[in-house]
């Protein structure tokens, strides 16, 4: 809190789903931390709660317990009109590209919405401004008069991106916004994402299954499973020496495509049955 | 930047069409949808213009031509029992039918956008009560409501439409229910609530026009319906007052003469399964627009 | 396993056509021969809409009525042959399942929710091959050990949904593998899963592969199919870009295409930059007149490429469909 440079900042969030005895623990007692201008990747499997935990940050859900401080001030505790204020400040871009957008309005629409909901500008200004974000993130002006259903997978990601940045935000929560889409097009989308860091400075929330992808996002790295952190760090040092013999086993299933395997120590097999 | 421009060089056949403009396309491939919505059109404009077209009038009786056959005596389709024209009172009774079946399913589908939208939606106290009270009706026969409403109110065609509607509104209710906790956990709702979009907003822009074609659907099938409600009241002898004609009066009055002047009976019931048909088959249309299988 | 001439599965010229609802003609695949030798292992790799996945249901039957088949598979078992394309579907029923095994993307499709595995498993065995039902339990519950389920007597009589994902994925794998098939089809049978099954479910096709059984493993993720084949077919569009052994193809690539797809492709502890291949997959129903990638290629030289491409054979085991190739 009291760090200038800390922007986003949990403690303790634990999210239980379900009730009466028999709900799950979703996320269990996750603290972490944000710097302004860098990258946390949060890797993890299905069930992991990396998701739960994104949402919780942006309080998209509400935690069971915790707190999450926004340039230090207790996201939880504010009203609703303050909690809209800084929603300006943070941006989601999801996994699905196609659902994530709405079917029944053009593109440039989709891409200004953050502008119509916040009531800044009129209609045209805020379609100058949706033409300016599609060419920022590489698509041109006469895609905005287009609906979502004509564009690509990729397309569409694009415009989910561009919507995110219409306010620029400080903070971008990307869940996993790749992995719905063909290998050539995740490398387009990583590499507009970077370049759009770079560009305009804004911290991201990385949520992925891909490590290769974390590694070269992420400055820190967290590890989820089951809800916790099991590992937590500069990227470099965990995937470089890991701790944790479940962040061990996840770095031992990724295959390169460049190179062969090699004699990377296979992960006990039953060990890793889930259930 | 490192964005490469996203043109694929070749020229791409570019889908402008919106959401609509597709629907309508897929709706119009169906041939016997277009037909059937075209037959319904021209009913609707029978009834509407039903005080220019029909020859007679439709409550006048003239007993000097009781039960005449069709195309005899100036009669298109003959006479009733009173020598009441039956052209004439099919084109009333067709308004009536209509009217009673449109205003009661609109009726009911209000209450239920209302109602469905506030358990959907908000879930909490207003759900659990809508489940409630749809499990009370299902376990209460609707005519039986219907008659107890129809005996208290008298039998206007105001207390047959509030019947039918009343009949009606929960199933769709529950319905309009369904698809809103379906949509709230789209990613588009999600992306809308993360862009501080309040729950007005949520519900008009995001939730709503992607629930249309379930909504579209019960409605074209909840007036088939509504007309089937409106003769299964007209049979247990609680329809429209007479001398007012409607279809489903029409077909119990003429049941009487079956033997002696089938046509009374032929024609409303034949304009009526007709129209019932469209119904049907504009509704299958209206499903296929929305939700399509293929693609 | 006697060495022979003819390969296990010889597909040349195959075509796939569908007709769409407004009667336009949409070529998904277009005039792909590969061939798969007994005990072999082939990737087949390629984006959405290259006609990786058509292709393999062409080859097994399953396409919908609106699709039209051209062309020629051969299945070749010591002398005798067969002819998949246009085999009649009563026949198709002596093949798929029992010679030819598949597993797809999604299990839970595949299997039915409302049967205890047992019955899956036995019924499909009792239909393939004429055995009693204690003979197929009995093969049942080896095939589901075999394929790494703990206490296969006790998991057998479960349902499908009280399985973990791993774990129905696995149960998938071993129903194609309990009637013994010498092919496996596997088409992207690890693109739902998490990394940690993946690599246990490509393990124990690995297994398989050393085994004798040969594979055909269908993907678009080129770190599966090097740990997994030795050949690989690229696909785009329809057609094969480059088929060449695996190891040549990926570390010394020659088409622009298999070159992107490298390029794309991001590798833990791999600092070298993104490459990624601009533009979108191809759009199957506005085909360009040339090269299918010429709209994405970075080589792309305007004339030779707007002329269509022949696959041009590239030292003793390559092919690749790009006239550069030549000087290689």
């Amino acid at each position: 809190m009291s760090e200038p440079q800390v922007l986003l900042r949990a403690v303790n969030l634990v999210k239980d789903f379900g009730g009466r005895g028999g709900g799950t623990r979703a996320v269990d007692t996750v603290s972490l931390e944000v710097a302004a201008g860098e990258t946390l990747g949060i890797v993890g499997e299905s069930g992991s709660g990396k998701s739960t935990l994104a949402r919780l940050l942006i309080r998209l859900i509400e935690p069971t317990s915790g707190q999450v401080f926004y340039r230090g001030e207790d996201v939880l505790a504010l009203a609703p009109g303050d909690l809209r204020r800084l929603r300006s400040q943070w941006q989601m871009v999801f996994q699905n590209p196609f659902g994530s957008l709405l079917p029944h309005i053009s593109v440039a629409d989709n891409v200004s919405e953050p502008l119509r909901i916040g009531r800044i500008g009129d209609r045209r200004s805020r379609r100058a401004r949706a033409e300016e974000l599609l060419e920022t993130v590489g698509l041109a002006k006469r895609h905005g008069d287009l609906y979502p259903h004509a564009l690509s997978g990729g397309q569409n990601q694009r415009v989910a991106i561009a919507r995110a940045l219409a306010l620029e935000p400080e903070l971008l929560i990307c869940d996993e916004p790749t992995s719905a889409l063909d290998v050539s097009i995740q490398a387009q989308i990583l590499s507009l994402l970077m370049g759009l860091q770079a560009e305009l400075g804004f911290s991201m929330v990385f949520i992925t299954h891909n490590l290769a992808v974390v590694e070269r996002l992420a400055g820190r790295v967290l590890v989820m499973d089951r809800g916790r952190v099991v590992e937590a760090g500069p990227t470099a040092e965990v995937f470089g020496n890991p701790a944790d013999p479940y962040t061990r086993a996840l770095l031992g299933s990724v295959l390169p495509a460049h190179r062969p395997l090699e004699g990377a120590e296979i992960p006990e097999r039953t060990s890793l049955v889930d259930d | 930047m490192t964005a490469r421009t996203d043109d694929g060089g070749a020229a791409l056949v570019i889908d402008r069409t919106s959401e609509w403009g597709r629907r309508w396309r897929r709706f119009r491939s169906n041939r016997l949808a277009l037909v059937s919505l075209g037959f319904l059109v021209l009913l609707a404009l029978l009834a509407l213009f039903a005080g220019v077209i029909a020859p007679y009038d439709p409550n006048t009786p003239d007993y000097s031509k009781s039960l005449t056959d069709p195309l005899t005596g100036g009669n298109l389709l003959g006479t009733d029992v009173l020598g009441r024209d039956t052209f004439s009172r099919l084109l009333y009774g067709l308004r009536t039918a209509l009217f009673i079946a449109l205003t009661a399913e609109l009726l009911a589908l209000a209450c239920a956008l209302v109602v469905g939208v506030a358990a959907g939606y908000f879930g909490g106290k207003i759900d659990q009560l809508l489940m409630a009270a749809t499990d009370v009706m299902y376990a209460f026969p609707t005519y039986l409501f219907a008659v107890i409403l129809a005996t208290v109110l008298g039998r206007s065609t105001w207390s047959i439409i509030l019947a039918i509607a009343v009949g009606s509104w929960l199933t769709q209710a529950r319905l309009i229910r369904a698809q809103m906790i379906k949509l709230k956990t789209f990613e588009y709702v999600e992306a809308g609530r993360s862009m501080g979009a309040g729950s007005m907003t949520l519900i008009v822009r995001y939730l709503l026009p992607n629930s249309l074609g379930p909504i579209l659907v019960t409605t074209s099938f909840g007036i088939p319906a509504a007309m089937l409600a409106e003769s299964g009241l007209a049979i247990l002898g609680l329809g429209v007052a007479p001398p007012n004609a409607s279809l489903g009066t029409m077909i119990t009055d003429g049941y009487t003469y079956v033997l002696v002047q089938p046509n009374l009976i032929f024609w409303p019931f034949f304009v009526f399964a007709c129209a019932m048909l469209a119904f049907t088959w504009v509704g299958d249309g209206v499903r296929d627009a929305f939700d399509p299988k293929d693609e | 396993m006697q060495t022979q001439d003819r390969p296990l599965l010889d597909v040349r010229g195959l075509g796939v056509d569908f007709r769409t609802r407004d009667h336009e003609r949409l070529t998904a695949v277009k005039d792909v021969s590969i061939s798969v030798a007994a005990g072999g292992s082939l990737a087949i790799v390629g984006e959405s809409g290259s006609g990786k996945s058509v292709s393999m249901r062409a080859l097994l039957g399953l396409l919908p009525q609106n699709a039209t088949v051209h062309g020629s598979a051969t299945w070749n078992e010591g002398t005798s042959s067969t002819e998949l394309v246009g085999l009649p579907a009563r026949q198709f029923q002596a093949i798929r399942g029992r010679k030819i095994g598949m597993v797809f993307q999604n299990a839970m499709q595949a299997l039915n929710p409302t049967i205890p595995l047992k019955r899956q498993l036995t019924e499909h065995l009792r239909w393939h091959s004429a055995c009693t039902r204690a003979e197929a339990e009995k093969r049942a519950i080896r095939a589901l050990g075999d394929v790494g389920i703990p206490e296969p007597e006790r998991r057998i009589r479960m349902y499908p949904f009280q399985l973990s994902g791993g774990m129905r994925q696995r149960a998938m794998i071993a129903m194609a593998l309990v009637a013994e098939p010498r092919l496996l089809i596997a088409d992207e049978p690890t693109t739902a899963v998490d990394v940690t099954v993946q690599k246990q479910i490509l393990d124990l096709l690995v297994d398989l592969r050393d085994r004798g059984t040969a594979v055909v493993m269908v993907t678009h993720d080129l770190g599966v199919a090097r740990y997994l084949c030795e050949d690989v077919v690229v696909l785009y569009s329809g057609q094969v870009m480059e088929s060449a052994r695996l190891g040549e193809a990926l570390d010394r690539p020659v088409h622009p295409y298999t070159k992107g797809l490298l390029g794309s492709a991001l590798d833990l502890g791999d600092p070298s930059p993104l490459r990624p291949i601009g533009g979108n997959p191809p759009d199957l129903v506005d085909r360009p007149p040339g090269c299918a990638f010429q709209p994405r290629c970075v080589d792309d030289d305007g004339a030779r490429c707007a002329e269509p491409q022949e696959l041009i054979t590239v030292g003793a085991t390559r092919e690749v469909r790009c006239w550069r190739s030549i000087d290689e």
